[in-house]
């Protein structure tokens, strides 16, 4: 599976991508395509200095894209972005 | 009009656009639309967390161990001892020194001048490059130690993240856009203001830099932002400093954290002719007449009616009109005003 995440905003305002190729067992990329698709952007007003995190999945020919606000972004979305930015 | 909570006589677009013409009862109506909606709300938290909070603007300190959660472990409290844990005790004393510029300075009883308490978290998240407020509280990350550290540390950005709790409360800037690079400009000239006051330092011996002690010798510049020549700060700092180099694009909200660069350089300026403690002044007056949608051009228009009135009140000097006009026409901005 491929994977791309732009980080953009935040304190710092630098822009910052993630992107390479993973092997996931079926289940683990089951429960990351399951967070992507449960994407919405939050009806409260921004954060002061949130990030905001752009995702996008290839898997086979499917491709998912999803963003996410500093309030909404999903646990396993973050979990999975801590391990690929700790293998960097 | 209404919507599911409020009842306008006016709605508040209409409001808007005739505060844009220059209508000041409407200028005057809207902010006090928003100001009563604002404190209203407050008052709500304020009840909700009044359990914790007895005094005004008291501080507490949470950690968020590790966690992408806030509130996760009271670590620090006022009248509590200090913690063993180096980051909540610095957060503790930077936060403290910033209620304490705005209140000594401007009389401002906490960040929404009702005493609200200042929270922090701490160690947010893993490795996490970031600190925000969101609308109630201030949330600092340990950073990822390779590029960035410790952001609760550093004076300069507990006071930026502080500071966008007084914009809320003050002018309630949406972040997005030109009021949202105002609403960074706002935070990034008190974080410079508050941290030469922390350092004791005069204007020549200052940086200007914002950021600066949270990036680490890895990382490609010196700091995140400088005030002084916005886009020098590091490889990455796409900052303006005119208008003519104008952001347009989508990115960072439409440029929040990019073209706040253009009213930072005026910012720079002016306290190289008035003085630091001239211009607080005005730029705090400024954002108390400020709106949620005001633009580059609302600002300039206001503050250069602030400085008028806060020079024939003798509270700064004569020559302030035409060093703020000067300051502003030099990054692309004139007043509209006539």
């Amino acid at each position: 599976m491929k994977y791309k995440v732009i980080i953009d905003g935040g304190f710092t305002g630098i822009r910052r991508t993630y992107e390479g190729d993973v092997s996931l067992e079926k289940e683990e990329l089951e429960s990351l395509v399951s967070a992507l698709k449960e994407s919405h952007l939050p009806t409260k007003p921004p954060l002061n200095d949130g990030e905001q995190y752009r995702w996008i999945l290839e898997s086979g020919e499917d491709t998912i894209e999803a963003v996410f606000d500093e309030q909404n972004h999903p646990p396993t979305l973050r979990k999975f972005l801590d391990e690929i930015k700790a293998k960097q | 009009m209404c919507t599911a909570k409020t009842c306008f006589i006016i709605p508040p677009h209409i409001l808007e656009a005739l505060a844009k013409q220059g209508n000041i009862s409407c200028k005057k109506a809207l902010n006090d639309t928003k100001r009563i909606l604002s404190e209203r709300n407050e008052a709500l938290n304020y009840l909700l967390l009044r359990t914790e909070a007895e005094k005004d603007g008291e501080r507490f300190v949470y950690d968020s161990q590790g966690q992408y959660k806030q509130r996760v472990e009271l670590s620090r409290t006022e009248d509590g001892e200090p913690s063993g844990d180096t980051v909540v005790n610095q957060a503790f004393e930077t936060s403290g020194f910033v209620r304490d510029y705005f209140e000594n300075t401007f009389g401002l009883n906490s960040i929404n001048n009702m005493g609200m308490p200042v929270i922090s978290n701490v160690h947010y998240g893993k490795a996490y490059n970031n600190a925000y407020w969101d609308g109630d509280e201030m949330t600092y990350g340990d950073g990822d130690g390779i590029e960035f550290k410790n952001f609760a540390s550093a004076i300069d950005v507990v006071a930026h993240e502080l500071t966008h709790g007084v914009t809320q409360f003050l002018a309630n800037l949406e972040y997005e856009g030109q009021p949202g690079a105002l609403n960074e400009h706002f935070s990034d000239v008190f974080a410079t203001i508050v941290k030469q006051k922390y350092f004791n330092q005069s204007i020549e011996e200052a940086d200007w830099l914002i950021g600066d002690s949270i990036v680490t010798p890895a990382f490609p510049g010196t700091a995140i932002r400088s005030l002084k020549e916005p886009g020098s700060a590091n490889d990455f700092d796409r900052q303006p400093a005119h208008m003519d180099k104008y952001y347009n694009g989508p990115d960072d909200r439409y440029g929040v954290h990019i073209n706040s660069g253009i009213p930072n350089r005026a910012f720079y300026l002016c306290c190289q002719e008035i003085g630091i403690e001239q211009a607080s002044l005005i730029w705090y007056h400024t954002l108390k007449k400020l709106w949620r949608t005001s633009n580059f051009q609302d600002m300039v228009d206001i503050i250069s009616d602030v400085t008028q009135k806060l020079a024939s009140e003798g509270r700064v000097s004569d020559s302030a009109p035409a060093a703020v006009s000067q300051s502003f026409r030099s990054v692309g901005l004139e007043t509209q005003l006539v």
